[in-house]
């Protein structure tokens, strides 16, 4: 009989959890299964030798020491308590002056990085727009560049303006607003 | 008197029952399910780590946590499955720092109370045996402590739940938070490596 089929439920039935049926047929395998009855056996011993194992028990001082341990824990302060004592201690002062060091730090950088100013074509404009081109309708930046007007092999700055905006684009079925930057 | 009476009142009562009240404000309530779980508790962390100072010291760690958190338990699981899944978490943490401290320096290791080193076998009652029989069954312990605390950690959680503690399959299950299917199969793999690892002294006598 192939014994490897039964494997998948020998610990089943050693822990009783077999269905009825399948409990039969198993313990019909047993009976020509020599491997599977010395597993089973095996399976025992250990299980006794390991109920065999003296219950361990706490210690006579054991709720004596567990009340203790609970007023301790009572008495600890938590929250805004906790954080102000711990603030009187000499590495909490520290640790308070090295993460406000680090918050003054952080806000430094991301203040100068949003005020630094976006890389632009020094007096040139990066964009020739059409002469029929609708007029721009809204601004979004500081800085401005010249829109040259081209015809006739010359060309001449019409107007200065932002060096972001939104220009009225109705070059599509819909009409939408897009970017333009350098 | 009135001690005893109430010591007996807390006996008949359910773990549900008992942790409710306690919620409720009643302290005597707590020291009942210290009483009722404080052995069980201890002994099955003492045979996870095999360290019996550092297992009371869990123990307390686990019921100080119940009274804590005792707001926080929910009624779909058992009392014990809660409890057990506490202890189960102190030990696997203590066997973690315990193996960190393997990988240190020899100075740095603690060797106090709460080794890292459990050379400790258990208290054996030997009464009534005969000297020779009495270190049979020390021998027998011992390899079998051996061969549990060599086992792969999710196969010594679920042996232990199991054949020790003798939780049934479902909350085993709860308390390691996997199926069933989950500790069938683990605790298959268990015995099979038990079986392997303890296989010259098995149905000889030895052990």
């Amino acid at each position: 009989m192939d014994c490897h089929r039964f494997k998948v439920i020998i610990g089943e039935y050693y822990d009783q959890r077999l269905p009825e049926k399948q409990r039969l047929i198993f313990e019909s395998h047993l009976l020509s299964c020599g491997e599977c009855r010395k597993t089973l056996q095996d399976w025992a011993e250990i299980s006794a030798l390991a109920k065999s194992i003296p219950m361990t028990k706490a210690p006579e001082h054991f709720e004596a020491a567990l009340q203790r341990r609970i007023m301790e824990a009572r008495r600890k302060p938590v929250g805004w308590t906790a954080l102000v004592q711990w603030l009187t201690v000499p590495q909490g002062r520290m640790a308070a002056w090295v993460v406000a060091l680090m918050v003054l730090i952080g806000s430094l950088f991301f203040l100068q990085r949003d005020n630094k100013p976006e890389p632009r074509l020094a007096g040139q404009a990066s964009h020739t727009i059409d002469n029929h081109a609708p007029e721009p309708v809204a601004l979004e930046a500081p800085d401005y560049v010249n829109v040259l007007l081209k015809g006739n092999g010359n060309e001449q700055v019409i107007m200065r303006l932002p060096s972001t905006i939104r220009v009225y684009m109705p070059d599509n079925d819909d009409s939408y607003y897009r970017n333009v930057s350098h | 008197m009135e001690s005893t009476a109430l010591t007996l009142n807390w006996m008949v009562l359910t773990d549900d029952e008992l942790i409710h009240s306690f919620v409720e404000g009643n302290q005597e309530a707590f020291r009942g399910l210290v009483s009722k779980y404080k052995d069980p508790i201890t002994h099955y962390i003492h045979v996870m780590i095999r360290d019996y100072e550092c297992a009371v010291d869990l123990a307390q760690e686990t019921f100080l946590r119940v009274y804590k958190h005792a707001d926080a338990y929910k009624t779909t699981y058992q009392f014990s499955t809660w409890i057990y899944r506490i202890a189960t978490n102190l030990a696997i943490d203590e066997i973690r720092r315990r193996r960190r401290q393997m990988t240190q320096p020899l100075e740095n290791r603690r060797h106090s109370s709460g080794t890292a080193f459990p050379t400790e076998s258990y208290i054996i009652d030997t009464r009534g045996l005969r000297p020779d029989e009495a270190l049979i069954q020390k021998e027998k312990l011992r390899y079998l402590s051996n061969a549990i605390e060599s086992l792969p950690r999710k196969y010594r959680h679920v042996f232990v739940l199991k054949e020790i503690q003798d939780l049934p399959y479902e909350e085993i299950a709860d308390v390691l938070s996997c199926s069933s299917g989950t500790v069938k199969s683990r605790l298959h793999r268990a015995r099979g490596l038990l079986r392997k690892k303890l296989a010259h002294y098995l149905n000889r006598g030895k052990v």
